[in-house]
């Protein structure tokens, strides 16, 4: 099995300052992975490097086996849509379009037109041949710089941030056509953003970045579900998190003894934990019940309701625990509880209490 | 109309400059600019009888002496001529080292500017005195040139290559410092762009940036032709009296021959080819970017 395109042990410093460390990634032919990470962890240095436009201090890439570490970017057969889409105002949208194919030696004019019209009309801006970037809205941009890089049928297709100028509506439209367009034209690509749901609709494997190192690199649920670090949990979705230490409970389940003394029934999925180990457990705020009366869950804490807030499908709780815990839940509207509830019970069974490093 | 008054009453507003500050920068423009102008224009269609005697008749002979003789006009192509081969080079050797200036950040960006600023702080016949020395048969550059090629005669004082040295050194920081703007105004993802759709160094820089930046380089060349044309310490300190530019000519038929209605016959006719040349270049120029920067 060859990757389409590997990363090995990359490396980029920037005098003393380490970008990006010692990162390595695998991307199969027609597969879409995600950089996800805040701002200013790598994701956009590693971004270039593959791109040819900075040199690794480090490491090596490889395109279908080759490695292409020493190759301009002009000879690499990548293509890029860019944050700021990047489309050159002095020329036409035909012009941006048709930009890669000149460039690899196309002159037939006709097979220009025919391939430009081909690719408008799959990012639907049909007979905007002949106008100019600045003519067209944020939204259409953004799809003509898509169109000059589907364009040239490139190795990999590097996505940096490309939504972030849109507004939410949009996006949340244009991140599915764009998936759908990649599936369809089988483009392996590499799509960075610091925005989670992004990532988790529009990838296929996800890689969490944190300063310059990737911290998990997995299927979107597998990201959300078990998470291997406290940073990934943390990062991804809403979680609540308690350090502790593994104990072995007298019926032979997985246990976390907090600091406080506060025992917690623990999912034996993570099957490498052991005795006396350090690890923390998450919780996710929707897989917990809050109630009136007592629960029948594994786990079952008295706690107080501090503050609630409608978010529309959900109903945010920060509550306290009676044992000193602070903890979130979120429920559906319809499992409302009284806005006047004194004394609540929480609860939620042991395999939503997942041990994560 | 409506929208006039509305338009005026609006950069009233915004304006923090009191009109009439303008009025003394103005007066001091007539009097010593537009009126000085005319006048040497009115001069020079009369007769001229002696600086402090009155004009004689009106007469068209002036003009006629320059376009009459081929030693004049030889003069005029040959200013024209040295001013737009200077420009071109300038503009050559320039362009990439304001790219350079543009695209660093920080201290380094400073010290170069400054550099290029540098020679700016020193007198022009102190520059050019260094440049006499340098080219001078027992000169820098001459001996080394003559060391490499022993067979030949290198004169370079008093020669065209004396002259282009002087007028490169004298346009380049000038369009150095124009061209900086300009490109850095560009925005390098530009430039990555088209290498990364496939476009090698000499095609990213014709297709991309310099469509993106042609309006400043034209700014920038007009400006360093228009200086090294109007060069009078350059032709007159290196060009050791046997290159004879427009502005040397006017000189002498000022200062020498006191016939102040021909120099200023001159004067016009070099001032109007100036002109023609430069806002011709403009013109040509906006068509040329026309097409891509107008929508
Ligand atoms: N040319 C550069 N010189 C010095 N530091 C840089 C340079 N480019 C990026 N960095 C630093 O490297 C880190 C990673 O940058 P970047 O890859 O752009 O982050 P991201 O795209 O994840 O937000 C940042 O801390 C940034 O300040
Ligand atoms: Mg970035």
């Amino acid at each position: 099995m060859q990757y389409q395109v590997e990363l090995c042990e990359i490396v980029k410093d920037y005098k003393s300052f380490r970008a990006v460390d010692h990162i390595s990634l695998g991307v199969q032919k027609g597969e879409i992975i995600s950089l996800l990470g805040a701002s200013g962890c790598g994701k956009t240095t590693t971004l270039r490097m593959i791109a040819g436009l900075i040199p690794p201090t480090e490491g090596s890439i490889k395109f279908e086996g080759i490695d292409v570490t020493n190759v301009p970017p002009y000879k690499r057969d990548v293509a890029m849509v860019f944050q700021n889409y990047a489309l050159f105002p002095h020329m036409t949208v035909f012009e941006n379009v048709v930009y890669g194919l000149r460039n690899r030696k196309i002159r037939d004019k006709a097979v220009l037109r025919e391939k430009a019209e081909e690719m408008l009309s799959i990012v639907q801006l049909e007979g905007s041949e002949s106008k100019y970037p600045r003519q067209l809205s944020g939204g259409q941009q953004q799809r003509v710089s898509l169109a000059r890089a589907l364009i040239v049928n490139p190795k990999i297709m590097l996505f940096d941030e490309p939504l972030s100028n849109l507004d939410a509506k949009l996006r949340v439209q244009t991140r599915t056509e764009i998936r759908n367009l990649l599936k369809q034209m089988n483009i392996t690509a590499l799509y960075v953003t610091h925005d989670q749901e992004e990532a988790l609709s529009i990838s296929d494997q996800i890689a969490v970045m944190n300063r310059g190192r990737i911290e998990q690199l997995s299927k979107p649920t597998e990201l959300y579900n078990h998470p291997k670090t406290k940073f990934v949990a943390d990062f991804i979705g809403q979680a609540n998190l308690f350090d502790g230490v593994v104990e072995q409970a007298p019926d032979d389940e997985l246990c976390l003894a907090l600091e406080n003394g506060v025992h917690l029934h623990c999912s034996s999925a993570s099957e490498t934990a052991a005795n006396g180990e350090k690890k923390s457990v998450l919780i996710r705020p929707e897989s917990i019940t809050v109630s009136n009366q007592m629960l029948q869950t594994d786990n079952v804490f008295p706690a107080r309701i501090v503050e609630s807030s409608f978010l529309g499908s959900v109903i945010r709780y920060k509550m306290m625990l009676d044992n000193g815990l602070p903890i979130k839940a979120e429920l559906r509207p319809g499992n409302a509880l009284p806005s006047e509830s004194g004394q609540v019970y929480v609860g939620f069974d042991r395999e939503y209490a997942i041990l994560v490093d | 109309m409506k929208a006039k008054t509305k338009g005026r009453d609006l950069s009233k507003d915004w304006s923090y400059v009191n009109g009439w500050y303008l009025v003394i920068p103005l007066i001091f423009l007539v009097i010593f600019f537009v009126a000085p102008l005319c006048y040497m224009a009115y001069i020079s269609f009369f007769e001229f009888n002696g600086v402090g005697k009155p004009l004689g008749d009106f007469t068209l002979s002036h003009y006629k002496e320059f376009f009459t003789k081929s030693t004049f006009w030889l003069i005029l192509v040959r200013t024209v001529a040295l001013g737009a081969a200077s420009t071109i080079l300038c503009v050559v050797l320039g362009y990439p080292i304001s790219y350079k200036i543009s695209r660093m950040r920080g201290r380094w960006r400073s010290v170069l500017m400054a550099l290029v600023v540098l020679p700016l702080w020193v007198s022009m016949t102190i520059r050019m005195f260094g440049w006499m020395s340098i080219l001078s048969t027992n000169g820098l550059l001459a001996k080394t040139l003559q060391s490499l090629f022993p067979g030949r005669d290198i004169k370079l004082l008093g020669s065209y290559t004396g002259i282009m040295l002087g007028l490169i050194h004298c346009g380049l920081p000038y369009f150095i410092m124009i061209m900086v703007g300009p490109i850095d105004n560009v925005d390098i993802s530009y430039e990555e762009a088209s290498y990364v759709f496939g476009a090698g160094f000499m095609r990213t820089f014709f297709k991309v940036m310099l469509p993106l930046t042609y309006k400043g380089a034209l700014s920038g060349a007009i400006l360093v032709f228009s200086l090294n044309t109007a060069a009078f310490l350059v032709p007159m300190m290196l060009g050791s009296g046997k290159i004879i530019v427009m502005t040397n000519t006017i000189y002498q038929q000022a200062t020498y021959l006191y016939n102040w209605s021909f120099a200023s016959a001159l004067a016009v006719i070099f001032m109007v080819f100036a002109l023609l040349i430069t806002s011709l270049s403009r013109k040509t120029g906006r068509k040329t970017g026309s097409r891509s920067d107008l929508a």
